[in-house]
C-alpha cells in the first residue's frame, strides 16, 4: 500500500511541476515572437478593418499588456492559486469555463475513440497472439504498418468521402448529435487499434510461452480456462500501460482530427488561441493538459497495482 | 499384485537435422504405485525419455518405439488426445517453482482451479477440499493460501506445486531432477515430499543424477549412459550388487563413497551415443567463376569441385589468397550460389529445399570471421549481443536463463564472466575471437566455417584457439571447415586438407 501512495505522490509532484513549467514556457514563447500581442488580440476581437492604433492602445491598457512581462507573469501566477485562470483576451470569456466546455468534447471523443480501438484491437490482437506467425498474424502485421504510416487526415477524409458524402450515413462535421461523434472516433480508433493490437499480440505470445501457462495445460485445464485464468490478467498489464499512453495523448487534444471534423476539443481551442495570441487561454490549456497527464498516469498506475501484485510490494532482492 | 502402468519399449529418439540419436532402444516398465528412477549423468538422455513420455519433446526430435500407457501409445497420440491425459492420467511436476506459478494469482486459487475445472467441484466445496491438502503440507490455507508467489519462500512454492500434484487426479507423475541445485537439507525434504506422493497411491517416474534419490524412493531403477540403459532392476539389487562396471563406477563416484572418478577404460568400452555417420555438409560438382571487370574475362575459381565433411571432422582448406577459399565457405553455407553444382545440408539439397526447411537448418550452419570484432555491434556490450542470440533461438527464455546459458558457454571457452560487460573494442584479439566462437556455439551448429580465425593473432594465442576448436569439434560432434593460408597449421589441426589452386582448377581436391 505504501508503494501505491508513494507512486501517486511522485506522479502528482512531477505532474504539477511539469504543468507549471509548460504553462510558463507557453507564456515565454508567445512573448518571444516580438509581435505586438495587443495588435493580434485587437484584430481577433474587432476584425482587421476596425483595428487602428487607438483600438490597439485601448486593448493594451485594458488587458494590462502595457505592463512589464514579469508583472504579467506574476499576476497570472498569483491568480492560479485561487483557481482563477483569468479571462480570454479575445472573447473575454472565463478561461476556466472555456476549458471545461472544450474538455467535455475532448473527453467524449477520447473515450469513444479508445472504446472503438479496443473493440477492434482486442479480438484482432488475441487472434494474432494465439496463432503467432500464422497467416492472420502476418497479414495483420502488414495492415498495421500500413495503417500506422497513413496520416490520420487521410483516413478521416476517406471516411468522410464514403460514409458521409457517398452513402449519406453520417454527418460530415460538427458536434450536434451523437452521430457526429462516430466519424472522428473511428478515424482515431483505427490508428490506435493498429498499434494496440500488436501490443496485445506480443504480450500474449510472451505469456503463452511462460512455464506457468504451459503448466496450466499439464494441470488438465482446457485451453480456454488456461487463457482466461492465466492469460488475460498477465498479458493485460503491458496493454493497459500502453492504452494509458494513448489516452493521455488523446486527452491533450488531437488537433488534426478535431480540425478536420470541426470538433470543439482542447486541441482546436489551443490552436485558435495560439493564432490569436490569447495568452491566458494558452497558459490555462497547458496547465490543464499537464494535470490530465498526471491523472491518466495515476489511473494507469492504480490499475496496474490491482492487476500485478508484485508491484504493490516489490521484493527487495536486486 | 502390482500391474504395469507404463511400458516403454525400444524407445529411440533421433534428431534428423543434427544427424544424431541421443536415445537408443530404451526399454523399461513402471509398476503401479511404485517409484521408477532413471539415473544418469548429464547428456545421458534421461530427460529426453521423460519428455517423450510427457509428449513435450522439442520439434526437431522424433521418437520411435512404443510408450504404452493405459492401453494407448503415447508417441502416436495427437496433441488433443495427449492434452486430455494431462492432469487426469499423467502429470509432470515442474522443478522451477518460480516460473511454474502464475505471478498474479493467489496460490490458493492455483491449487483450487484443479478442483474446480478438472475435478468439477462446486465453488462452495473448494475450501473444504483445500484445507486438508494444505495442512498436510504444513501450509496455512487462510494465511499462505492468500499470498502471491512472490511473497513465498522457495520451499513454500515447492510445496504449493506438490499440493497441485496431489490435487490432480492423475495417478502417474513424472518428476525431472527433483533435487537439482538444492542443498543437503532441502534435498532430504524434497525426497520426503516425493515419498509423500507415493504414500497416496501415486506412481512416480523420477529422473535424477543422484543415486540417493533412487535409494530413498525405492521401487525400481535404471542406469542410463550414452542414450542406452546399461543396467536396470530393483533399487536394492542395482545399488547393493551392481553388475555393470559403469554402475559400480557411478556408485563409487558419489561423495560418501570416496568420489573415485569412473575409470576411463570403462567409459571407453561402453557404447557411445549413436552417431549417424552421414556427411552433414556435402558439395557436389561445384563450379564458380568471376567476371573480371577490367579485362571482361571470366576467371574460373574451380570447376567440378566436390567436398564432404562428416560430423566431428575438421577439414582444412588451403590455397593462395584470391583462390576462392572464402567463396567456397560461403557457397557451402548457402551465402553465395555456385555457377553449377549442389550443396547438401544433412542430405537436404538447399537450392531445392523450401523456405521453412532452410529456415530450420540455417542456424546450424555457421561461420566465424577473420575479423571477429565485426560480428559484434560496436556500441553494445558483448553480453547483450550474446543474450540476443539466446533469445532468438529460445524466445521463451527469461533474463536469468539467458545469462546462465551464456555464462556456461563462455566458461567452456575459458573466458571469464566479467569480460561479458565489456565492449568489443575493450577485448583482446584472442578474447574477441573466443567470444565470436561463443556466439556461434549458442546456435548449436553442426557445421562451422572458420575463415582464417587466427590470422591476426600471435602464435601462442593462435595455438589456444585452434586447440579449442579441435576440442569443440570433437565434443560437440561439429564439422569444421578451417580456411587458412598456413599449411603447417592445417596439418596439425585437420584430418584432411583440400587444396585450391586457381591456375590449375582441375587439380583441386583432396590431398
Amino acid at each position: 500500500m505504501e508503494q501505491v501512495v508513494r507512486s501517486i505522490c511522485r506522479h502528482l509532484f512531477q505532474g504539477i511541476s511539469v504543468a507549471l513549467i509548460v504553462a510558463t514556457l507557453g507564456f515565454v514563447a508567445v512573448n518571444l515572437t516580438r509581435v505586438d500581442t495587443a495588435l493580434d488580440v485587437a484584430i481577433a476581437r474587432y476584425s482587421e478593418d476596425l483595428t487602428d492604433a487607438v483600438v490597439v492602445e485601448q486593448v493594451r491598457r485594458e488587458e494590462g499588456l502595457d505592463q512589464p512581462l514579469a508583472v504579467q507573469y506574476c499576476q497570472w501566477g498569483a491568480r492560479i492559486f485561487t483557481f482563477d485562470l483569468g479571462r480570454s483576451l479575445v472573447s473575454r470569456e472565463d478561461v476556466k469555463d472555456l476549458l471545461i466546455h472544450h474538455f467535455y468534447y475532448t473527453f467524449l471523443l477520447a473515450v469513444t475513440a479508445i472504446a472503438v480501438s479496443l473493440l477492434i484491437a482486442l479480438p484482432w490482437g488475441v487472434l494474432c497472439g494465439v496463432y503467432p506467425g500464422g497467416i492472420v498474424d502476418n497479414v495483420s502485421s502488414m495492415i498495421c504498418s500500413a495503417l500506422v504510416s497513413v496520416p490520420q487526415f487521410v483516413i478521416g477524409l476517406l471516411l468522410i468521402l464514403y460514409l458521409s458524402i457517398k452513402l449519406h450515413w453520417l454527418p460530415v462535421a460538427g458536434f450536434f448529435s451523437p452521430a457526429h461523434l462516430v466519424l472522428p472516433a473511428i478515424t482515431l480508433g483505427i490508428g490506435l487499434a493498429a498499434v494496440s493490437s500488436r501490443v496485445i499480440a506480443t504480450s500474449l505470445v510472451e505469456v503463452r510461452s511462460t512455464l506457468f501457462y504451459r503448466f496450466g495445460a499439464m494441470k488438465g485445464l482446457s485451453p480456454f480456462t488456461v487463457f482466461t485464468a492465466h492469460g488475460i490478467r498477465n498479458s493485460a498489464i503491458p496493454v493497459i500501460t500502453y492504452v494509458g499512453v494513448q489516452a493521455a495523448h488523446l486527452l491533450d487534444g488531437v488537433v488534426v482530427v478535431e480540425t478536420l471534423f470541426a470538433w470543439p476539443g482542447i486541441g482546436k481551442l489551443l490552436l485558435d488561441s495560439v493564432l490569436a495570441r490569447d495568452i491566458p487561454v494558452i497558459q490555462g490549456a497547458c496547465l490543464m493538459i499537464g494535470l490530465l497527464y498526471v491523472t491518466v498516469n495515476i489511473t494507469v498506475d492504480l490499475i496496474c497495482f490491482v492487476l500485478d501484485p508484485c508491484r504493490r510490494n516489490p521484493p527487495t532482492t536486486s | 499384485m502390482s500391474a504395469t502402468l507404463l511400458q516403454v519399449s525400444r524407445l529411440s529418439i533421433r534428431s534428423d537435422i543434427r544427424q544424431r540419436q541421443p536415445v537408443t532402444e530404451v526399454s523399461f516398465s513402471v509398476q503401479r504405485g511404485e517409484a521408477f528412477t532413471l539415473v544418469g549423468e548429464t547428456g545421458s538422455g534421461k530427460t529426453l525419455v521423460a519428455q517423450a513420455v510427457c509428449g513435450n519433446l522439442s520439434d526437431e526430435l522424433t521418437a520411435d518405439g512404443e510408450i504404452t500407457f493405459r492401453g494407448s501409445d503415447l508417441i502416436r497420440l495427437s496433441r488433443r488426445e495427449r492434452r486430455r491425459l494431462y492432469g487426469r492420467e499423467l502429470f509432470l511436476l515442474p522443478q522451477e517453482p518460480d516460473s511454474a506459478l502464475d505471478p498474479v494469482m493467489r496460490v490458493k486459487n492455483q491449487v483450487a482451479e484443479v478442483f474446480r475445472h478438472v475435478r468439477g467441484c462446486a465453488a462452495r466445496d473448494l475450501d473444504s477440499m483445500l484445507a486438508p491438502l494444505f495442512s498436510g503440507l504444513e501450509l496455512s490455507l487462510s494465511n499462505t493460501g492468500k499470498l502471491y508467489p512472490y511473497q513465498l519462500s522457495g520451499g513454500m512454492k515447492q510445496r504449493i506445486l506438490l499440493a497441485i500434484g496431489l490435487a490432480v487426479p492423475a495417478g502417474f507423475i513424472v518428476v525431472d531432477e527433483p533435487t537439482k541445485g538444492l542443498d543437503e537439507v532441502a534435498k532430504k525434504s524434497a525426497v520426503r515430499r516425493l515419498s509423500n506422493l507415493l504414500d497416496r497411491g501415486k506412481t512416480l517416474l523420477c529422473i535424477t543424477h543422484d543415486l540417493k534419490v533412487a535409494r530413498e524412493l525405492g521401487g525400481h531403477m535404471a542406469v542410463m549412459y550414452g542414450g542406452c540403459i546399461v543396467e536396470s532392476g530393483s533399487v536394492n539389487q542395482v545399488l547393493n550388487s551392481p553388475r555393470h562396471p559403469y554402475t559400480r563406477g557411478l556408485i563409487g563416484a558419489a561423495p560418501e563413497n570416496g568420489m573415485i572418478p569412473i575409470d576411463e577404460e570403462i567409459l571407453a568400452a561402453m557404447k557411445q551415443p549413436e552417431k549417424m555417420t552421414e556427411y552433414c555438409i556435402r558439395g557436389e560438382g561445384l563450379s564458380k567463376s568471376f567476371r573480371e571487370k577490367r579485362r571482361n574475362k571470366h576467371r574460373m575459381l574451380y570447376r567440378d569441385l566436390s567436398i564432404a565433411i562428416r560430423p566431428g571432422e575438421i577439414v582444412g582448406l588451403f590455397g593462395p589468397s584470391g583462390c576462392g577459399k572464402s567463396t567456397l565457405g560461403d557457397i557451402l553455407l548457402g551465402l553465395q550460389t555456385p555457377d553449377s553444382g549442389t550443396v547438401f545440408w544433412n542430405g537436404v539439397n538447399i537450392s531445392q529445399a523450401g523456405r521453412k526447411k532452410r529456415k530450420e537448418l540455417r542456424p546450424l550452419f555457421q561461420k566465424i570471421h577473420q575479423e571477429p570484432g565485426s560480428s559484434f555491434p560496436p556500441h553494445q556490450r558483448v553480453a547483450e549481443a550474446l543474450h540476443d542470440i539466446v533469445q532468438l533461438r529460445q524466445p521463451a527464455s527469461d533474463h536469468d536463463a539467458c545469462r546462465q546459458k551464456v555464462t556456461s558457454t563462455i566458461q567452456e571457452l575459458h573466458l571469464k564472466e566479467k569480460l561479458l560487460d565489456r565492449y568489443p573494442d575493450q577485448l583482446s584479439g584472442g578474447e574477441i575471437q573466443r567470444f565470436s566462437l561463443a556466439r556461434v556455439l549458442l546456435n548449436n551448429p553442426v557445421f562451422l566455417v572458420a575463415d582464417e580465425p587466427t590470422s591476426r593473432l600471435d602464435y601462442s594465442v593462435q595455438a589456444q584457439i585452434i586447440r579449442l576448436l579441435m576440442q569443440l569439434a570433437e565434443k560437440k560432434n561439429m564439422a569444421v571447415l578451417l580456411i587458412s593460408h598456413n599449411r603447417a597449421l592445417l596439418q596439425v589441426a585437420c584430418e584432411r586438407i583440400v587444396l585450391l589452386d586457381h591456375k590449375h582448377p582441375k587439380f583441386n581436391g583432396h590431398h
